[in-house]
């Protein structure tokens, strides 16, 4: 990129940047005039004032105007100081101008006679006086701030800088300066507009509490229209320094500044309204509110982790045939609800979580403000690191940490532990052979028959008489045929009826279940007959 | 200007709690929100931001240069500045860094083109690439972040050497030599008639057969021309005044030398005592003698980024690399100076049966002297003072 082409990119960025950082300008100092009339208002509450909001923004409009109109004069006739005369004798005529075109034209022929009489007393009256008051006040300071914007106004000069001998630029400071008066400007508003609509009657009395202000929307106009201009100014200082350097820089850079400033201010603007400007409850009782919604979060759960237990239990309850004791619980004598408290409603949630938000943001910012100023004195921190109740407390502080550690670490165990439990609870009882309880009559043929024999294989092995593993059924039917002769018949059909249940696909039906059952019956008989016939010996 | 800004707010804070005014506090978040949402911003911005430079590592000298820069925002959060600035050698590029200034939107992407001029020799690093970028409103500090690396190789000035010869005593190479000593069998030059005293494995049966008289093969001589370049870099065995420009002369010549055997198919070594920055050492591991084009380029690798220093004396490393080269190798000894111990060296360099060719680099003094005791000694020898000198191996 050439230095032509370099330059014509730096003057075209400074241009927008200049520009809207004046359209910034005459809104803050409008919002200034604004804040001046609400004060004005506050001691001569019948004054229409409301024309002299647009004489505000006129004024600083014509200032700024007529600011850059003088500067890029090459040739002046008159002195600044003459053309600053001149310029005033016209401000104070369009003035009175506008007043009477306000009062109406037949309050000026009344007037002008008495401008011959006693002129001062007259043309200066005590309205047009304060209109002026508050003319030159914005026309001052949007002055003030206008002559710091055109100073950084020379890009194009900074580019060939590096080639003049002790060339420098100070941009950074007057940002610094007009950063300084925008804050004051800004604070004096707050503080001015906030003792004159204050209720000092009741703020002495102690019963004021936070009030609540709706017209000051030109105060918060104020201060973000001063952000942005912060922000532009940012943006000069950092132009200076790649003019300097000669860095070519992208042509859409002041632009996108003024979008993306405009995007982060917006969204925190709407975070900022949304944000609690006032706490209804003190810092106990909103940590009180805090842990008692904690605790019942914990009562619900333990109870959720309780249930199925007490659950279980009146099952096994009902099971053994107890029911619940039906004792009747005494009649409960409700207490007497207390008075009801005077100006105190029922907090609502959004009342307690802006109470929370506030005092988090305000323990917040504390905290931090105490954590930045120990960073800067590491050696403050250490020496208070070696004072005795300092150390006391440091050492209390890793005991309750430690002990805190631990509770946590207990209380995770258990109700890992009990989850655990919980699970395996629910999926014995979901299963339901693991309950080895069957009910016979919900079985179907099959089933039953191959219930038979296993009731079979499972009392002959009480009996003495088990299954190898190895044995099929047919060769436990002929080891048990042996011991139970008398009831070989029976062993062998049920032997037959259990493989033709268990290995074939066919239909089996109730009545060879019954079959097996009688059979069951029998040798169920012979093996108690054995059983008794053992212990006899 | 945070600073101005605290006491403002703790001002502002005190007077809120003294009139009871709640609107302090929306201006007080509003001032939190922007420094919080600046730095938060600016700091997830430049985390996004990825870097790709692209150009072709390596380069002859003159060539130019083109070196691609891409620039990607990889977030959804557009960058409302960032100045790019990457680092580059002063003997590449005339100002010595490259920086832009950007804007860049949610997922944007930019490219830029340099172009570095390959003006001398060397092994240069390029970047490594600084980019950073800060908050809107100058609240918070500037966020950094360091891009890669990269080096570029060039090459030093190659000559093409046509008429180098160099001597060999390895037989049956690919090299068509004059001494029938080096008769190579797999190259048969013509038949004659057998006289007596020709051995039986030279007959030619089929041509014997043909002719109905005994034919015996005859048979070119041939060499393999196994070199290794002996560069001397120690920056103490070149004259004082010259000392610079007789080092880079010395590496042009081992290069041309080197690219001429390769080019002869001949297998090439390299030993030097200059300083190698990629070793860990800095000392530079001699190169085994090897044949290919990729080992020239590996060769010329070493060649772009070698650097003369006060280092191990020439003759010291002589002897100590000497030892690992095969019988009949020619060994070129690019110097600055020939003193007599050297030649002492050379001697029994000859007595353990390779060849020594001197060439000496730069403005010598007494190389009348010099040229006389390789003559005495019969060792090839030859004087480099300027790049003009190489037009005697030149076609």
């Amino acid at each position: 990129m050439s230095r032509q082409q370099l330059k014509e990119v730096f003057r075209l960025n400074e241009y927008l940047s200049l520009t809207f950082s004046r359209v910034l300008l005459v809104i803050m100092m409008t919002c200034f005039g604004i804040a001046m009339i609400q004060v004005m208002q506050a001691f001569i509450p019948a004054w229409n004032s409301s024309f002299l909001t647009w004489v505000c923004l006129a004024i600083s409009f014509e200032a700024v105007l007529v600011e850059n109109r003088l500067r890029k004069a090459s040739e002046r006739e008159h002195s600044i100081t003459y053309y600053r005369v001149m310029e005033w004798v016209v401000i104070l005529i369009i003035l009175k101008i506008v007043l009477y075109f306000r009062l109406g034209w037949g309050q000026f022929l009344d007037d002008l006679p008495n401008w011959s009489r006693d002129f001062l007393g007259s043309f200066f009256n005590s309205e047009y006086f304060i209109t002026v008051f508050i003319t030159a006040a914005v026309w001052g300071l949007t002055l003030w701030f206008i002559s710091d914007l055109e100073e950084i106004e020379n890009d194009v000069t900074l580019v060939d800088a590096s080639d003049m001998g002790g060339y420098f630029s100070n941009r950074s400071a007057i940002r610094g300066r007009m950063s300084n008066r925008f804050l004051t400007i800004g604070f004096g508003m707050v503080f001015m507009t906030a003792l004159f609509t204050i209720d000092f009657e009741a703020l002495f009395k102690g019963s004021y509490i936070f009030h609540h202000r709706s017209g000051a929307l030109n105060i918060i106009i104020y201060f973000l229209a001063g952000m942005l201009l912060l922000s532009q100014t940012h943006f000069s200082v950092l132009r200076a320094g790649w003019a300097w350097e000669r860095i070519p820089i992208d042509p859409r850079m002041a632009r996108r500044w003024i979008t993306y400033s405009l995007v982060a201010l917006v969204l925190v603007t709407g975070v900022a309204f949304l944000l609690p400007t006032s706490y209804s409850m003190g810092l106990l009782a909103t940590l009180g509110y805090v842990l008692s919604f904690i605790f019942s979060l914990l009562a619900g759960l333990l109870i959720l982790l309780f249930t199925p237990f007490f659950m279980l239990l009146g099952w096994l309850y009902r099971l053994l045939g107890k029911g619940s004791p039906a004792t009747s619980l005494p009649e409960m004598k409700l207490p007497e609800p207390p008075p009801e408290a005077v100006g105190r409603a029922p907090q609502p949630w959004l009342d307690v979580l802006q109470s929370v938000l506030f005092w988090a943001i305000f323990i917040g910012v504390i905290g931090y403000a105490f954590y930045q100023y120990f960073k800067q004195n590491k050696e403050l921190l250490n020496k208070l690191k070696q004072a005795r109740g300092f150390k006391f407390l440091v050492q209390a502080w890793v005991w309750i940490k430690g002990r805190l550690s631990s509770f946590n670490q207990a209380v995770v165990a258990v109700v890992g532990a009990g989850v655990h439990r919980l699970r395996a609870f629910i999926s014995r009882s979901s299963s339901q052979e693991a309950w080895n309880f069957v009910n016979q009559r919900r079985l179907s043929a099959r089933q039953q028959v191959l219930f038979f024999y296993l009731a079979l294989v499972r009392r002959g092995g009480e009996a003495g008489l088990a299954r190898k593993p190895s044995q099929t059924p047919n060769e436990y039917a002929q080891f048990l045929d042996k011991s139970l002769p008398e009831v070989s018949d029976s062993v062998d059909s049920m032997t037959e009826s259990f493989m033709e249940a268990r290995y074939s696909k066919h239909l089996i039906e109730l009545k060879q279940a019954s079959l097996v059952q009688a059979y069951w019956e029998r040798i169920r008989q012979a093996l108690r007959e054995m059983k008794v016939r053992s212990k006899a010996r | 200007m945070i600073e101005e800004i605290l006491v403002f707010l703790v001002v502002l804070f005190v007077a809120a709690a003294l009139l009871r005014d709640d609107f302090a506090f929306t201006i007080l978040y509003l001032f939190a929100g922007i420094y919080i949402v600046g730095r938060w911003w600016s700091g997830r911005a430049v985390k996004a931001i990825r870097i790709f430079r692209d150009f072709t590592p390596r380069a002859f000298l003159g060539d130019d240069v083109k070196v691609r820069l891409e620039i990607r925002n990889t977030g959804i959060l557009p960058v409302p500045w960032l100045r790019v600035q990457d680092s580059l050698p002063i003997e590449l590029a005339a100002p010595g860094l490259f920086k832009r200034v950007l804007s860049m939107g949610s997922r944007g992407k930019e490219e830029f083109e340099y172009v570095l001029k390959t003006r001398k020799r060397g092994y240069y690093p390029i970047g490594p690439l600084v980019a950073s970028s800060g908050d809107l409103f100058g609240l918070g500090v500037e966020n950094r972040l360091e891009g890669g690396l990269s080096h570029l190789t060039v090459y030093p000035k190659i000559y093409i050497l046509s008429k180098l010869e160099l001597p060999s005593r390895s037989p049956m190479g690919t090299l068509r030599h004059k001494q029938p000593i080096f008769e190579d069998p797999t190259r048969v030059l013509s038949k004659r008639d057998y006289v007596a005293g020709d051995s039986l494995r030279r007959v030619d049966w089929k041509a014997t057969a043909i002719t109905g008289r005994l034919q015996v093969k005859q048979f070119e001589p041939s060499i393999a021309l196994e070199t290794a370049i002996f560069l001397n870099l120690n920056l103490n065995e070149y004259d004082l005044r010259a000392r610079f420009d007789a080092t880079e002369l010395a590496i042009i010549i081992a290069a041309s030398i080197a690219n001429r055997v390769i080019d002869q198919k001949q297998a090439l070594g390299l030993n030097t005592n200059g300083l190698d920055p990629l070793s860990n050492l800095q000392r530079f591991r001699p190169l085994p003698i090897r044949r290919g084009q990729g080992h020239l380029m590996h060769i010329l690798d070493v060649l772009a980024r070698i650097e003369a220093a006060e280092t191990l004396p020439f003759l010291d490393m002589l002897r100590q690399e000497i030892v690992h080269l095969p019988w009949g190798s020619t060994l070129v000894l690019v110097t600055g100076s020939a003193e007599e111990t050297l030649f002492d060296g050379l001697f029994q360099i000859r007595r353990s049966g390779l060849n020594a060719v001197l060439v000496l680099a730069g403005q010598i003094a007494h190389t009348q002297r010099i040229r006389q005791r390789a003559e005495y000694f019969k060792f090839p020898f030859y004087n480099i003072r300027t790049e003009f000198d190489l037009d005697m191996w030149r076609s």
